[in-house]
């Protein structure tokens, strides 16, 4: 009877998650979540929606006391300039990144097209017997 | 006016956060991606020219990690990309075919040697561009949990991935060394 009532438990206990598994998962999401880059972002995010909040529930009177500097800069005409030029540079940055990368990977292959084709013809290159794939999924692939 | 420049900062960190998941990522690992189908297809042109065997160890070894690395690379997950080096560095059969290759190779064929640097040296770059945020935040936090006093056990993760990003660098960072060739690069 002791016996029969051991294995499940065992079992049981196995399939449980301990603190300690708990932890490596939010060490390993944090880990990933600042390697994306974003989490610069996350905390400016979060500085601007609480300045949100303050500004929507603060009356005027008590805003213009104590947040007055800061609220003078996001009420100052010229604004929109301060977020609209970072955002338009880093877009305009990463389309040249971009543009860079593709245009160097597509130089390569035209060489290497021009020297399968040549090669093959003149009989420099043999063909392989065997192919090996990567397995890498272009469709699901970022 | 107010709200409509809070507004506009929220669109603008909103755009900001999909250029960057949307086109400076992939491209940061696109980077890395084509250089390795450039290392596999170089690889491939040797096996072509009757340079290396095509069913020798040195060719099927390292195409097939040529192969898993661009395949770690399809999504970015760093941890993701960690496990997969401590997977190589745990397997014993693998890491005696690399020894043996690089202790044979010494002499013989520069192209493949500078292959072979050229696997390492891209691999060494992810590796240090994956691990260079963790290195910013991490030991900060550690100091500030530690002195603290809380959450001792995810103190303790910290301070053992620590030791295995370095464990790994050590590893990645004498294979290059070993494998570097002055006339190939």
């Amino acid at each position: 009877m002791s016996k029969h009532s051991r294995k499940p438990q065992k079992r049981q206990e196995e399939k449980q998650t301990s603190n300690q598994d708990v932890v490596i998962h939010i060490v390993d999401t944090f880990y990933n979540l600042i390697n994306s880059g974003n989490f610069v972002g996350v905390i400016l995010l979060f500085i601007v929606l609480l300045s949100f909040l303050v500004v929507w529930k603060l009356p005027p009177e008590l805003l213009s006391n104590h947040i007055g500097t800061i609220l003078k800069i996001l009420e100052n005409d010229k604004y929109y300039l301060l977020v609209l030029a970072p955002t338009t540079a880093i877009s305009i940055i990463a389309n040249f990144i971009q543009r860079k990368i593709y245009k160097t990977e597509i130089r390569r292959l035209v060489y290497l097209r021009k020297l399968l084709m040549h090669g093959r013809k003149e009989d420099i290159l043999k063909p392989l017997d065997d192919h090996h794939p990567s397995e890498f999924d272009l469709d699901n692939g970022e | 006016m107010l709200y409509f420049n809070l507004i506009l900062t929220l669109i603008c960190f909103w755009l900001i956060f999909r250029i960057n998941s949307l086109f400076i990522q992939p491209a940061r690992w696109n980077r890395y991606r084509f250089r390795l189908f450039e290392l596999r297809d170089n690889l491939a042109l040797l096996a072509m020219r009757g340079e290396i065997e095509e069913q020798s160890d040195e060719y099927i070894t390292l195409m097939s990690m040529l192969n898993k690395a661009v395949n770690e690379t399809s999504k970015f997950k760093a941890v993701k990309f960690l496990r997969f080096l401590i997977e190589i560095k745990k397997n014993k059969e693998l890491q005696q075919k690399l020894n043996d290759i690089v202790s044979k190779m010494s002499s013989e064929n520069k192209e493949y040697q500078a292959i072979l640097h050229g696997y390492f040296e891209t691999v060494h770059k992810m590796f240090k561009d994956q691990t260079k945020s963790f290195y910013w935040f991490v030991p900060p936090l550690i100091f500030m949990l530690g002195c603290c006093h809380i959450l001792n056990n995810m103190v303790l993760v910290l301070k053992s991935r620590l030791d295995v990003i370095d464990t790994l660098d050590n590893d990645i960072q004498e294979k290059k060394e070993k494998t570097f060739c002055p006339a190939a690069a």
